[in-house]
């Protein structure tokens, strides 16, 4: 509880009445103190069993069914005081800080009378991506004297997940249409478009088989019949996997990786739903899978991967270190925790000594289970990262895919690409960065030594472009 | 609960201000100061202007106290001068100060912190007398010397410490009230 300034400049009255009572040493001045420290202490008292007596219900929702960042979001809030005295005071719903009020107002002064339900509407506009905690409900209060001010907070804060930009949406649904991106390989299942019947050998002739499939040049060196076998060739089953380790959703200042990785995943699954492969989406931390979806087809699975992108974290805002003191390319984790803290540090030393001792952590391990219940069905992975707290597991599963056949696709959103692009950089700056390109190009010919293809991205480019580069050949 | 209204506030004032006047000495300088408060007071309560009347309340209460000779509060008819002559007036001006506001909110008396502000009242009143007694049963000398600046040290030091004690205590944190649900977005999409 707070004194007001009224408040102070009673007490102030009352000291220089206690001084005026020892110099003139007449008692008549510490009565009048005496008076006032009465009605002092009498609204202190009051407002304080005012406060305590407070019971007030606070019940907020958010009328869009969809929330994306940088659109207007209609928050109403219902207030019914429960007591049986008015409530006057200042009410402000609590908005977080990376939001602002869009129309309306989150705070105006009021009295709230008892048993009655009062409701206002407010618009507000998230300023990014990812879970928002808006509210609760504070009221600032002045006793009926005005000699005391309480701040109160009523209600719990509502936690609402905001979508990335609708911008990003209407992209992903525009270019699903347009861009196509196949990748065919053999399929031992049904599947919505078969591409193509592929040659994969000769077989003795079994009656039934189909006249056109008889290798007939074969019949009179052999004097027998044979057929030829085909396999068809459909769509490949395809998962994408969106790294959400701290090196990728850290800003250095600039872009956010993760924001932007997270729209092309999201357009890039669209494209490929649009194009007949049945498509999942994975993401993961340096721990384990946190949310996935099964591939699939459908306009559903386009709605369960926007629900699965949902649960990517928000990025981190990392303190920024003097470029120089900034480590050159990143061996092992020092990347993922380039201007960050002593703790992230030992956090991700921790989980490399965890993945040295054998566990099952991270992509490699997700995509190792994928491949054991796929029964030998060649799939198509793509994984989006910035190849830093993840690099090695991803390089593990390069190796892994290699080995079993399958296809890998790495989407590597380049650190320093996403670092205040308009800025002038010095000689140490730019040095720094041709030694982190040169070692992730060394990782990029490691990648594509084991089959794998490999893709760096910047902020400006866009899923389109990405998928044209795909078709280029140029991954 | 009690509301009392512009005019009953305006009488309480003028009531309060004469008692005030006719326990004083009145001189030219008590007789304009008090008109001078009067005058401020009104004119607070008129325009509902707090900061006015409260000026006007400050103005009344030196006044008052600079031209009321009371003596020492160890007798019992000085006790009553001081409560009834100085001490309620005093309290009711600042209380119609205080509430001189546009939409001011009607006095809802707890019975809670009515008891405790005339308790601590009544305890600094008589402070001076409690004191002088325990000093006449312990040390009836020094009892019986008990100077002015004693009596205002007794007076002022019962008051700090009362006003200390009584708003030592921070008021416990307001219900919460009902738990808030998830949004409708998360909700209808998950």
């Amino acid at each position: 509880m707070r004194v007001s300034p009224l408040g102070n400049l009673l007490l102030v009255f009352c000291i220089a009445m206690a001084f005026a009572s020892v110099l003139f040493m007449s008692i008549s001045w510490a009565i009048v103190v005496v008076a006032l420290a009465s009605m002092f202490v009498y609204a202190r008292l009051q407002f304080a069993s005012e406060l305590r007596a407070t019971k007030l219900d606070v019940e907020r929702s958010v009328l869009e069914k969809m929330i994306f960042a940088k659109e207007p979001v209609t928050v109403k809030v219902e207030m019914v005081n429960r007591t049986t005295t008015n409530i006057y005071g200042t009410i402000e719903d609590l908005i977080p800080d990376d939001s602002e009020v869009a129309s309306g107002t989150n705070k105006f002064a009021a009295t709230l009378r008892p048993r009655t339900v009062e409701s206002f509407t407010y618009t507000l506009r998230f300023g990014k991506r990812g879970p928002h905690n808006v509210g609760g409900l504070k009221i600032e209060r002045t006793d009926s004297l005005g000699l005391f001010v309480e701040d109160q907070v009523f209600g719990h804060p509502t936690p609402v997940n905001a979508h990335t930009k609708k911008g990003s949406f209407n992209t992903a649904r525009r270019i699903a249409g347009k861009e196509h991106l196949e990748y065919s390989g053999p399929s031992r299942t049904p599947a919505a478009v078969i591409r193509e019947q592929e040659f994969s050998g000769i077989r003795d002739y079994v009656p039934g088989d189909r006249a056109r499939d008889i290798f007939w040049k074969a019949l009179p060196k052999t004097n027998k019949l044979m057929t030829k076998t085909f396999v068809k060739e459909t769509s490949l089953r395809t998962m994408l996997f969106l790294d959400c380790t701290r090196s990728m959703r850290s800003v250095g200042g600039g872009a956010s990786k993760m924001d932007h990785a997270v729209d092309l995943a999201m357009q890039i699954s669209n494209v490929l739903i649009s194009s007949y492969h049945p498509t999942g989406v994975a993401i993961y931390d340096e721990t384990s899978v946190m949310e996935i979806t099964p591939p699939g087809l459908g306009k559903r699975k386009f709605e369960d991967i926007v629900r699965v992108l949902r649960h990517v974290p928000p990025s981190l805002q990392l303190k920024e270190v003097p470029q120089e003191e900034a480590a050159p390319f990143p061996n092992h984790v020092q990347d993922a925790t380039r201007g960050s803290s002593g703790e992230s540090v030992e956090f991700l030393s921790a989980i490399a000594d965890i993945r040295g001792k054998g566990k099952d952590l991270g992509v490699d391990s997700a995509i190792k289970r994928l491949i054991t219940h796929s029964k030998g069905q060649e799939q198509l992975f793509i994984i989006v990262s910035d190849l830093g707290s993840s690099r090695n597991a991803i390089i593990g599963a390069a190796k892994l895919c290699q080995q079993s056949g399958n296809r890998l696709l790495v989407i590597h959103t380049h650190d320093d690409w996403y670092r205040r692009p308009a800025e002038m950089l010095d000689a140490t700056q730019v040095e720094r960065m041709y030694e982190n390109l040169s070692g992730y190009m060394k990782v990029e010919a490691s990648l594509k030594g084991t089959g794998a293809s490999y893709l760096r991205v910047g902020p400006a480019d866009s899923a389109s472009r990405i998928v044209r580069n795909i078709r280029r050949g140029l991954a | 609960m009690m509301d009392f209204g512009r005019d009953q506030k305006i009488v309480l004032t003028i009531g309060a201000i004469i008692v005030l006047m006719l326990f004083s000495q009145i001189g030219t300088s008590t007789l304009l100061g008090m008109i001078v408060a009067a005058a401020l007071m009104i004119l607070g309560l008129v325009s509902y202007s707090r900061p006015t009347s409260v000026i006007g309340m400050l103005l009344a209460s030196g006044s008052a106290a600079a031209s009321i000779g009371q003596q020492s509060l160890t007798v019992v008819g000085n006790v009553l001068n001081a409560a009834i002559g100085l001490f309620v007036p005093i309290y009711l001006l600042a209380w119609i100060a205080l509430s001189a506001e546009e939409e001011s909110r009607p006095i809802s008396l707890r019975r809670g912190p009515a008891l405790m502000t005339t308790l601590y009242a009544t305890v600094c009143l008589l402070s001076v007398g409690l004191v002088a007694f325990t000093l006449g049963v312990v040390a009836p000398a020094v009892s019986s010397g008990m100077s002015a600046l004693m009596e205002i040290a007794i007076v002022l030091l019962t008051a700090t410490m009362g006003i200390t004690i009584l708003t030592f205590r921070n008021p416990r944190p307001a219900t919460t009230g009902l738990v808030e649900e998830e949004s409708g977005s998360t909700t209808t999409e998950d």
